[in-house]
């Protein structure tokens, strides 16, 4: 296993967009959780030896208490994971006080992804975030006097109203900040979300295809002319920077997810533990697998869906060792992606071109 | 079997009474029969479905009559009398309206079923006609008269102003809660005539519907006007000269029950082992191959399709599902009419013919539903006769088959003569409409205080394109509407086709009104915009005359399709979102390299012009 993700399903507030694992929960609810967690956690001790990375998401892990915090790592470090030179904890901007900074900090998390989505009052409020401008730019500071440099802002483009002079104020402010990582996402509408019903009952209108795709075309220009490296389709990072867990993720290692709603791939198997809290916490009071479901893994498919979303694409002869097969034999109409523009292949590797970055899924639906 | 006496024949037929119920859509036809039924003890009630005439699910759903039965009722009436009562039912469509017309002609007597609220209606008057044409006798009955808004006094003056019809003698009925059901049944027996016709004359038994039974082959429902039919009969039919050996006679009741024989005035069936519907024709007659009757009955006719349009399976691996589908529903539509069709750009169908769009829409839904097909249809046609330069005369029911302009010396088009009702405050709205679909006005005349009919002779082309939808709208659905075909005549017609990416799409060539086209055009390429899905590369859609582009739009290319989330580790996300992308594609047609939706090809149908 080279890739460790824990879950932690709890939120002061429902942002309107997220469809993740969640619950706004009472303090004591989350201590039963956490107990549970440690549970899995313990019981994956044999399978994490070879462990690289560990990401903390959520939810919101920065609305877990210096108590809970302290148990989670007492608990990684009761497990004698060695091989970890990376620990990402993602936080709700509001939550990265002083003293949360230095408690990250001397735990041993060397990267936090911070929830910003964006620097615009009015949008914050409409995406129901409950913190403000002025707070990221003060949990940016807190971390970095903390000692903790290598610092993500998660941003969001094409937010319903948005115009491309808000999100160029957006991207000064958030180059201004001094992070070595930006995520820049457009916005998703998923279903059973606040959002999606605000869109069918017609209170807010969608952004269009065609501004959405200048708004990225925005996100890609200024970013990389600020020194950022275009690393996946939504990502951007300084030299050297690059999210080490997710690359795994993109590059078809194994990784575990714990904790509800968590996905695993592991060997030749791909499943997901229980999304309510309830029912996890039952399962593992009762010694039960957490396990929800499994799923396919399409080894080929799977590579490709997830390897083409890198920028530097994937290694066309590592693919023919891997599967034993050519990558154009085993996903023919890839050659006509190729002759149509989306795809090229340089130094050996089959990559997206500019054009097909922006329609990825047509090359993804050919396979 | 010992022959029936002469006597015993004549004494049963003075005691039958054949009838049908005509009324307008809605009106109560169908919850009439059944309390008939009820209340005559022919069926349980737990026997009975709600409306058990209408034996289609889809006449159910829709409320309509499509298929036509005939039931066998035994009525004791208040002298101790047995009468048989035959009870004929009629579809309720103008598109059969010769089926009615000779369901009709199988009776002696016609109840006349208006709504006590509603009034008279566009297909009450042409059913009247129909009925009068028959000379049958009319019992006017005025239903629904426990509705809150029913107006009897009003509807009496009606029947005696319009229909020229005694309204004091009109039955008030309320189907729904039973009442007056008594009154009609006593009507019947003491006002409708006992059916004419001699037992010893040569056999004349009409054919006014067929039904198709696996086991038994087709099995015509026969009314006997002169003469006796029993087992083992050598019969002909008249028009088409097939012949066969009765195996069986019987009523329906409306379980099918062998009969020795059938007598003057008998409504039943025959089974004789026919395979095809094609040689059972509504309107025909039967009679024995040994003292056969000198002439036909009259007023048969073939029927002719008057609407046609290609359907082709979305999955071209069920061209022959399709083909199967068809044969098996023209078992019990005779009317149904089909031939292969190839097009480019929906591959191998079938081109159909319908008597009119309701039937159309019934095929279609019928091939969908109980076959399990999915299909695309295309926009739907008239037949154009085509005199060419050379003198020669084409026929067309295709758009696509329309030859070349210079080839051509004169396109006529069937017209029919329209008949529309309406509230009087409507008469300035669809007047102006009929003008627009090219109508050419007849007469007017106001047949209450209230109310007018209005007369048009309009192309059938625009009835087909969207005439229904539009006189629903500029009524508010206060106008009815009935038609019947008049004649052809020669209009300023053109073939208009449509270009997708520079390609000529014959699924979407239309016929239009060479003053409509630039109009219509502009509409068409305009609404394939919205349909059809924006591609990598921008596609022109353009409408073309004789090669002349006249309208164009311009689908813009595909900017922005990636999935930006990463959702944490979970794939299988992306793969539901991909996949429901990739359906999507699935259902549409390659045209060229456009993917092309189904609605596309019916897009010409619904228009903001």
């Amino acid at each position: 296993m080279d890739a460790l993700y824990i879950h932690i399903p709890f939120c002061a507030q429902i942002c309107a967009y997220c469809d993740f694992a969640k619950e706004v929960t009472k303090v004591d609810k989350r201590k039963t959780y956490m107990q549970n967690l440690f549970s899995e956690l313990k019981h994956h001790t044999q399978a994490l030896t070879q462990v690289r990375s560990i990401f903390i998401g959520g939810g919101t892990p920065s609305l877990l208490d210096e108590a809970d915090l302290r148990g989670l790592f007492k608990t990684l470090e009761s497990m004698g994971l060695d091989t970890v030179k990376d620990i990402t904890i993602e936080a709700n901007p509001s939550d990265v006080t002083k003293d949360l900074a230095h408690l990250l900090y001397e735990l041993g998390v060397s990267r936090v992804s911070l929830g910003a989505q964006s620097f615009n009052e009015a949008n914050l409020k409409f995406l129901k975030r409950t913190h403000t401008p002025e707070a990221i730019k003060q949990a940016v500071i807190n971390l970095k006097d903390a000692g903790i440099e290598n610092i993500n802002l998660d941003m969001l483009f094409a937010i319903p109203n948005q115009t491309l002079e808000d999100l160029n104020r957006d991207i000064d402010l958030a180059l201004k900040q001094g992070v070595t990582h930006i995520s820049y996402y457009s916005v998703i509408v998923e279903d059973n979300t606040a959002l999606s019903r605000w869109l069918e009952q017609g209170l807010v209108a969608p952004v269009s295809e065609f501004l959405e795709a200048s708004m990225y075309e925005t996100v890609i220009k200024r970013l990389k002319d600020s020194g950022f490296k275009h690393y996946e389709i939504s990502n951007f990072a300084k030299a050297g920077f690059e999210s080490i867990h997710n690359t795994m993720v993109w590059e078809s290692h194994d990784y575990l997810g714990v904790g509800t709603g968590a996905h695993s791939k592991w060997r030749n198997e791909r499943f997901y533990n229980v999304r309510s809290i309830k029912k996890y916490n039952e399962r593992i009071e009762n010694a039960h697998s957490p396990i929800a479901d499994h799923y396919p893994y399409e080894p080929m498919r799977d590579f490709l869906l997830m390897g083409l979303r890198l920028m530097r694409g994937i290694d066309m002869k590592a693919f023919e060792k891997r599967f034993d097969v050519e990558v154009f034999d085993a996903f023919p109409p890839l050659r006509d992606c190729v002759e149509s523009g989306l795809l090229k292949q340089e130094d050996g590797r089959l990559k997206f071109t500019h054009k097909g970055l922006f329609l990825g899924n047509e090359v993804f639906m050919k396979l | 079997m010992a022959k029936p006496s002469i006597e015993a024949v004549k004494a049963h037929q003075k005691t039958i009474r054949n009838f049908s119920i005509i009324a307008h859509i809605d009106h109560g036809k169908s919850t009439l029969a059944d309390r008939i039924l009820e209340k005559t003890k022919s069926i349980t009630t737990r026997e009975m479905k709600a409306q058990l005439l209408d034996s289609m699910d889809l006449e159910r759903e829709r409320g309509i009559t499509i298929k036509l039965n005939a039931v066998e009722i035994k009525y004791t009436h208040t002298n101790d009398e047995i009468y048989t009562l035959h009870l004929i039912d009629t579809p309720g469509h103008v598109d059969f309206a010769y089926e009615v017309s000779r369901s009709l002609a199988a009776c002696e007597t016609a109840l006349l079923v208006i709504d006590a609220a509603q009034g008279i209606e566009a297909q009450t008057m042409a059913n009247v006609y129909l009925a009068l044409d028959n000379d049958l006798e009319i019992i006017p009955v005025i239903n629904k008269i426990d509705l809150p808004s029913a107006n009897v006094e009003a509807v009496k003056k009606d029947i005696e102003d319009i229909l020229g019809i005694p309204g004091e003698d009109a039955i008030l009925a309320s189907a729904k809660e039973g009442k007056g059901i008594d009154e009609i049944l006593d009507r019947l027996v003491s006002h409708a005539p006992a059916p004419k016709g001699e037992p010893e004359a040569p056999l004349q038994a009409l054919i006014f519907d067929s039904l198709y039974d696996p086991y038994r082959g087709v099995i015509p429902s026969i009314r006997v006007v002169e003469g006796m039919i029993e087992k083992g009969d050598t019969i002909r039919m008249m028009a088409n000269e097939k012949e066969y050996t009765v195996l069986e006679v019987g009523v329906n009741t409306p379980k099918q029950q062998p009969r020795d024989y059938l007598g003057p005035g008998d409504v039943g069936y025959v089974v004789a082992s026919i395979k095809s519907v094609e040689n059972v024709r509504v309107g025909d007659t039967i009679t024995h191959i040994e003292n056969p009757a000198s002439a036909p009955l009259p007023g048969y006719r073939e029927l002719t399709p008057m609407v046609f349009c290609g359907l082709f399976p979305t999955d071209a691996n069920r061209y022959n599902d399709l083909r199967e589908a068809l044969e098996r529903l023209k078992l019990n539509d005779a009317s149904l009419k089909y031939e292969p069709e190839n097009s480019q750009a929906l591959g191998f169908g079938f081109r159909t013919g319908f008597l009119g769009m309701l039937h159309m829409e019934i095929v279609q839904e019928r091939l969908e539903r109980e076959f399990n097909l999915e299909l695309i249809a295309t926009a739907p046609s008239v037949i154009y006769s085509v005199l060419m330069q050379d003198g020669s005369t084409k026929i067309i029911d295709n758009p696509s088959d329309m030859p070349e302009p210079q080839f051509i010396e004169k396109i006529e088009e069937p017209f029919v003569a329209a008949t529309i009702m309406c509230p009087k405050e409507y008469v300035g709205n669809i007047m102006e409409l009929c003008q627009s679909k090219r109508g050419e006005f007849n007469t007017m005349e106001y047949i209450d205080d209230n109310r007018v009919q209005i007369l048009y002779d309009l192309p059938l082309l625009e009835i087909v394109y969207d005439f229904f939808d539009k006189l629903k709208s500029s009524s508010k659905g206060y106008a009815s509407f009935d038609y019947e075909f008049r004649k052809r005549r020669a209009s300023n017609l053109v073939k208009m086709d449509i270009l997708i990416n520079g390609e000529k799409v014959d699924a979407l060539s239309v016929i239009v009104h060479r003053e409509f086209a630039f109009r219509r055009g502009k509409a068409i390429v305009d609404k394939l915009k919205e349909i059809i899905p924006r591609h990598m590369f921008e596609v022109p859609v353009q409408a073309s005359i004789n090669n002349k582009i006249i309208a164009r739009s311009t689908i813009k290319a595909m900017r922005k399709n990636v999935l930006s989330k990463c959702y944490g580790g979970d794939i299988s996300r992306k793969k539901k979102l991909l996949e429901k992308q990739k359906e999507g594609k699935k259902r549409m047609k390659n045209v060229g390299n456009v993917e092309v939706p189904q609605e596309a090809f019916l897009s010409v149908l619904s228009l903001d012009e």
